[in-house]
């Protein structure tokens, strides 16, 4: 059985015949980004642009110096993108499967399978009129330029690189590759201390202490460091509470995610008996 | 020039009301991702600090006081964060 939905941000395709006595449902969230390069203007090698992308500079940051792509490096960039980026949030999390759904038979016995998380990413060249989730601007800094200021939909090359964001309090980096946190935000997900009373949802949740204020929190994804939790598996949740109806994403206990291998689940008869 | 008279200097004030700042970010401050970009007055006895991150600026704002002496102290302080796509002149 294949089932399937489609929202604004990602697909989401469900694999049941893959399931036997050993292995799960397969539950893939596919996102698809149109990446678009920020070149110098008029065709030159070089120029200037704003931190965020912005009409106008940031107080005491003068426009950053780019240079051109060229194809050699737009390509490398985009290779390693896709391939860190599903490193990361591929195959983290099983969701068990409370609902007895997708019960199937192996040889003489009965499974439940639970749900086997996984995460596709599909990228090219922009294009108008293209079928994108995303659109992702891209700058490429002069090597004389350290530090660019970055959004969800607007990278520079040196996002992909481990950068120390904090110090816990025993004093040991926080260290995070943006694109990781970046690409959290695309599958739906909001900062780690979004919803608690000093960064509430109906606020500025990009404030500070919504990247968290524990130290456990700080090292969250999510928040400034590279740690996955249970909750980063809320996008597939999501998606098969909408496939099937059943549970909801605030009760823990419904599809309640592992972060290691959890085999189908084998009922105690046997057809035989 | 006596010693408070020096004290007393706007120069000096000034760079006292920096080092007040500096400290006091270097202390309470621990978002290290991006640079400061900007530490400028904008009222008497009032600066703002900028601080560049992904995502977001972070802007303290700084009111300072001085006693007889001319020593500084931070007397009130207020952290904002600004959508940096919403940025204007």
């Amino acid at each position: 059985m294949t089932r399937t939905i489609k929202t604004a941000s990602w697909d989401a395709a469900l694999n049941t015949k893959v399931c036997d006595k050993n292995n799960n449902a397969e539950l893939t969230i596919t996102v698809r980004l149109g990446f678009r390069q920020v070149n110098p203007t008029n065709g030159a090698t070089t120029g200037f642009y704003n931190d965020y992308g912005a009409a106008v500079s940031a107080p005491g940051s003068p426009p950053k110096k780019i240079v051109r792509w060229s194809q050699q490096d737009w390509l490398a960039w985009k290779k390693d993108f896709v391939r860190s980026a599903k490193q990361y949030w591929h195959g983290k999390f099983w969701l068990i499967n409370n609902h007895q759904e997708f019960e199937y038979n192996d040889g003489a016995s009965k499974y439940t399978p639970n749900i086997y998380c996984r995460f596709n990413l599909i990228e090219s060249d922009f294009t108008v009129g293209g079928n994108y989730h995303h659109v992702i601007d891209v700058v490429n800094l002069d090597p004389s330029e350290t530090w660019f200021g970055s959004h969800s939909t607007l990278y520079d090359n040196l996002d992909l690189n481990p950068i120390t964001k904090g110090f816990d309090s025993n004093g040991n980096p926080i260290v995070q590759r943006a694109h990781v946190h970046e690409v959290g935000h695309l599958l739906g997900l909001g900062h780690v201390d979004e919803g608690k009373n000093h960064c509430p949802s109906s606020g500025n949740t990009n404030a500070a202490v919504c990247y968290g204020v524990t130290d456990i929190d700080k090292n969250s994804v999510m928040g400034s460091g590279m740690q996955l939790r249970a909750k980063h598996a809320n996008p597939w949740r999501r998606a098969i509470i909408t496939m099937t109806g059943k549970g909801a994403v605030l009760n823990n206990s419904d599809w309640a995610p592992k972060t290691v291998r959890t085999y189908p689940k084998a009922h105690a008869t046997s057809l035989s008996n | 020039m006596n010693n408070n008279s020096l004290k007393c200097s706007h120069l000096v004030k000034t760079i006292s009301s920096f080092k007040a700042i500096i400290n006091d970010v270097e202390n309470t401050y621990d978002a290290l991702g991006g640079p400061m970009t900007s530490i400028a007055a904008s009222g008497p006895n009032t600066y703002e600090v900028y601080i560049l991150q992904d995502e977001r600026i972070d802007r303290l704002t700084y009111t300072l006081k001085f006693n007889e002496s001319c020593d500084v102290e931070i007397a009130d302080k207020k952290e904002e964060t600004l959508d940096p796509r919403n940025l204007s002149n």
